[in-house]
């Protein structure tokens, strides 16, 4: 009974995470077509927009803002599910980790790496802090590069389109590829950098992730001060 | 006190860890940001001493009124990730062909691949107004020793 139960929970967690690829990646793009964009970059990148600029932090950030709307907008919205129903965005419609779950799935166990190890919370708001405040302090910038929200967009669109091979067969595009495999589909449970269960450890969310991740790590805080409406919102539906 | 140096291990692993991404870059690989403007005195871009196949990744943005765009360097492929491969009833996408774009709005950047082998010399970028073939801007493709971010 309780084997019943828990398939029909991941079947339909996989048909939303697949709703999620086809709404947001190649060939369909749908979300990223509202925002007169064709993936996940430019108006639609849902990453860059909080970092901090050298020239003026106040004016980079309504300037990025400005030019990042939909990825901003994107973020708000995330913020809100997670508020209200803990990390449903991430386990149920993410299509970046989700496409790397669903991809891990098909690698056999004993070739994945376990970074269980680490201890995730730490290395995570450390590399936030570079990719935020880097080029403010001049240490530089992380910006797009391995994306894995450009990685998995540029895959997923590569069978159709030249421009996504050209990036992904450069030098550039080899060391995401090597990132994503490395954190997401070698990965155990396929989610080294996000997660969908909170036992599992996070290597790197050098995304809007980490924003999320920040927000529902401040919720756990707070829940284990016996909050209980914050309590309610962390467990969420899986 | 395990769990605190556990802690202070990996914030600084952390921290290492972007560090080395920032200061990354990548051989046969550039990306620059471009302003598109009618006969603007553009700065040259620079690229490594790396040889074989090169990648400029060019972010360019358009000030300038024309909406039909196209890109040209002697020798070189340009790709572009437009136009959406399924295009939705409600969108009104920039088309992409053969290194011309089509209606791109004034303020709207394109994203540009430039693929040539690279056999040491400099090289020109041309950006063309594909309404009446005049020349909207050139932009000269250097060599350099060092992998610096060249903005414009």
């Amino acid at each position: 009974m309780k084997t019943t139960v828990i398939k029909k929970h991941l079947n339909k967690r996989y048909l939303t995470i697949l709703i999620g690829m086809v709404l947001f990646l190649s060939p369909f793009a749908v979300i990223p077509q509202i925002a007169g964009e064709v993936n996940m970059c430019g108006t639609v990148c849902p990453r860059m927009f909080f970092i901090l600029s050298p020239t003026g932090i106040v004016s980079g950030i309504k300037n990025n803002i400005q030019a990042m709307w939909f990825g901003a907008s994107l973020v708000g919205v995330i913020l809100l599910i997670t508020f209200f129903m803990g990390r449903l965005w991430c386990s149920h419609f993410c299509p970046i980790g989700g496409t790397s779950e669903i991809v891990s799935r098909f690698i056999p166990e004993r070739l994945k790496i376990n970074l269980s190890f680490m201890h995730a919370p730490s290395f995570r708001y450390a590399y936030l802090f570079v990719f935020v405040a880097g080029s403010l302090i001049g240490i530089g910038g992380i910006a797009c590069k391995l994306c894995n929200f450009r990685v998995i967009p540029f895959m997923a669109g590569s069978p159709f389109v030249p421009g996504y091979r050209t990036y992904l067969l450069s030098s550039a595009g080899i060391a995401g590829l090597f990132t994503m495999a490395l954190t997401g589909f070698f990965a155990k449970n396929g989610r080294h950098y996000c997660n969908s269960d909170k036992s599992l450890p996070i290597l790197i969310r050098a995304d809007r992730d980490i924003v999320l991740q920040v927000f529902v790590d401040v919720l756990d805080i707070v829940k284990s001060l016996e909050f209980r409406k914050v309590s309610l919102q962390t467990e969420g539906k899986r | 006190m395990k769990r605190t140096i556990k802690v202070i291990i990996f914030l600084i692993a952390g921290f290492a860890a972007g560090t080395a991404i920032a200061k990354l870059s990548f051989p046969g690989y550039k990306h620059a940001m471009v302003t598109i403007k009618k006969a603007a005195e553009s700065k040259p871009l620079y690229i490594g001493v790396d040889g074989g196949r090169y990648v400029l990744a060019l972010s360019m943005k358009n000030l300038q009124r024309s909406k039909d765009i196209e890109i040209r360097m002697a020798g070189a492929e340009i790709h572009s990730w437009y136009p959406p491969v399924i295009r939705m009833p409600f969108s009104n996408p920039i088309s992409f062909e053969a290194g011309r774009f089509k209606e791109v709005e004034f303020g709207k950047r394109l994203p540009v691949y430039v693929v040539f082998n690279d056999n040491g010399e400099n090289r020109k970028i041309e950006i063309i107004d594909s309404m009446d073939g005049s020349r909207i801007q050139t932009i000269n493709v250097l060599r350099c020793k060092d992998h610096e971010d060249h903005s414009h």
